[in-house]
């Protein structure tokens, strides 16, 4: 008898052990599936080639992905993203200033100091971060944060029956760099940003938004004088407008919102 | 020549399948997705629980997410199911929420784990659907753990399962069999594998991700994650003086991270770099505030401890009548 120095005695006993073969089959066949769906989340979202993008688009496949929330990458950098240290990647939060006519003003903060626990403020941070994210000039997406601010806008007017709102998104800038930190300097420990800002209107029970230059914290690049380019718009002074009061139609706007 | 070759690739074939079979359904221990189990019930447990504060300021019909602006906002997105797009009422929302929890408890003690799991599961996605701009990282793999504890039977042990199946042994011995009461289960062997398989590629796209970063190659990134004042648990600024401290905690976690996902299968070593997860996951769980993720990433790295060393830590700490298969 030939030797095969493969054939272990033991291997022999516990292969005794496999369930039928006929079920190793089907269980290996949704195995195969499962994994290759996994894989296809990974090459259809982070950088995905054309190859990629087809697969992840696979019917069936697509919605069970998405649907166990396994269509990501895993890419968690932790320091949420690659702009450490910039406009997105630091806590924020959300600041709404609730006017009604006759009464002060009243002041709501998401997440409200004191929540607990953190699993709670980590949620509203989440979703100020999310509006900060939508409306951001470079990737962000007007149609999902007007439908965001809407919602966001008609919970708070109606639970505290106002008329309109200015809301603000607002991000904390982390410390400085280590090289560049003074624990001396209070002022480095809050330097505050607004990421967006928008006023709220209910106008007979719809809410229009009205888009406003967020305020920054730093002076703005001083001015060239030199001639626009054909295909760039004229750059102007951002308008110093308040906010219209609600009983009056707004002087100028840019509602983000599509009236159906 | 094409007989070399043929034989070459039937040894090759033989191989593969005979290590796949091994892999997969060597019948195993169920104990380590037990214990598994019952963390992560916790963890989800928790995490539906810290909605009740919220339930009606976030879903109901004037919530912060309404189904009929974040509804479009979802449609536009990707798929998902969820039954809270079905109702917005305080009542339903209430009635839903409480059903869920003792769900989610039932499952954590182990109560009809083989029905519990999968109607957890199907709560917890309700949950991270319905509210999906409000979730982060935990949720993905929270899901998945869930998902994979449906598939085997993570009732058998520290389960109140376990409890009524031994009274009825006791009452009926006759009507005990062998395999259910064996413990060995191949289907405990497949849950159990999807848990590594999944978490090791978390590990991996976690590193790549990373090192994409330059904070993470130049030893930075935990003083970046410390520096968000408001989520970070403990502050660090006092460490800003002690820069080679800061670039050792950076580097150590990215190394830990690549030597988890390639040591953690040696059975050897495994018990060690569970050990060292769990010192990593908590420290950077106090720097970035995501305790809850880092506990389901720790949690999740469980599955690489073989039964017998899980056996052994529940002996250690006292648990070891729970942890003894049913004779």
């Amino acid at each position: 008898m030939m030797s095969q120095p493969d054939r272990n005695p033991a291997a022999d006993l516990t292969d005794a052990a496999l369930p039928k073969s006929e079920i190793r089959t089907t269980v290996s066949f949704l195995l195969f599936l499962h994994l290759f769906g996994l894989a296809v989340a990974i090459l259809g979202t982070e950088k995905p080639s054309q190859l990629g993008l087809a697969l992840a688009d696979v019917p069936g496949l697509k919605q069970y992905r998405e649907g166990l929330l396994m269509n990501l990458a895993y890419t968690y950098y932790l320091t949420r993203g690659n702009n450490v240290g910039g406009e997105l990647d630091i806590d924020h939060s959300l600041i709404a200033t609730i006017k009604k006519k006759g009464e002060p003003d009243v002041v709501v903060e998401l997440p409200a100091p004191g929540t607990w626990p953190g699993l709670r403020r980590h949620r509203y941070r989440t979703l100020a971060r999310t509006v900060a994210m939508f409306g951001d000039e470079t990737i962000g997406s007007p149609e999902p944060l007007g439908l965001l601010l809407q919602s966001i806008a008609n919970s708070l007017l109606k639970e505290y029956q106002g008329d309109s709102l200015d809301l603000r998104c607002q991000g904390r800038l982390t410390l400085p760099a280590m090289g560049e930190f003074d624990p001396t300097n209070a002022a480095t420990f809050a330097r505050f940003r607004d990421a967006y800002t928008t006023t709220a209107l209910r106008i007979d029970n719809q809410i229009e938004l009205l888009k406003r230059e967020p305020a920054r914290d730093t002076a703005p690049p001083p001015k060239v004088n030199l001639p626009p380019k054909a295909d760039e718009p004229v750059a102007s002074e951002p308008p110093a407008t308040e906010a219209p009061k609600a009983s009056e139609p707004p002087a100028s706007s840019e509602p983000l919102n599509d009236k159906s | 020549m094409r007989d070399i070759a043929a034989d070459y690739f039937r040894s090759i074939s033989e191989q593969v399948g005979r290590a796949w079979n091994r892999f997969w359904f060597l019948p195993s221990d169920p104990l380590t997705l037990c214990v598994i189990r019952v963390l992560a019930g916790l963890i989800a447990f928790y995490s539906v629980a810290t909605f009740t504060p919220d339930l009606i300021f976030l879903f109901g019909p004037d919530g912060l997410l309404s189904i009929e602006s974040v509804g479009r906002m979802q449609d536009q997105q990707y798929f998902s199911f969820s039954y809270f797009w079905l109702f917005d009422s305080p009542g339903a929302l209430w009635a839903a929420h409480w059903i869920g929890l003792s769900v989610l408890a039932m499952f954590t003690l182990g109560l009809f784990t083989r029905i519990t799991s999968v109607l957890s599961l199907i709560v917890a996605l309700a949950y991270f659907h319905r509210g999906f701009v409000v979730t982060s990282e935990m949720e993905p793999v929270l899901a998945f753990v869930l998902f994979y504890l449906c598939l085997g039977p993570a009732g058998e042990y520290f389960s109140l399962d376990r409890l009524l199946l031994k009274r009825r042994a006791s009452a009926t011995p006759a009507q005990a069999t062998s395999r259910r009461l064996s413990g060995a289960h191949w289907s405990a062997t497949v849950a159990v594998r999807l848990i590594q398989v999944h978490l090791a590629l978390v590990y991996f796209m976690m590193v790549l991700g990373q090192l994409n970063e330059d904070t993470w190659w130049d030893g930075t990134a935990v003083w970046w994650l410390a520096g968000r004042q408001d989520s970070a648990l403990i502050s660090i600024a006092s460490l800003a003086s002690a820069p080679y401290l800061v670039n050792l905690w950076t580097l150590g976690f990215v190394i830990f991270e690549i030597a988890f996902g390639v040591l953690a299968w040696n059975r050897l070593l495994a018990p060690l770099m569970v050990g060292i997860s769990a010192l990593s996951w908590l420290s950077i769980g106090l720097v970035t505030g995501m305790l809850p993720f880092a506990a389901i990433m720790f949690v999740a790295g469980l599955a690489f401890l073989p039964p017998e060393t899980m056996r052994v830590a529940c002996d250690a700490i006292g648990l070891k009548p729970y942890a003894q298969p049913v004779a």
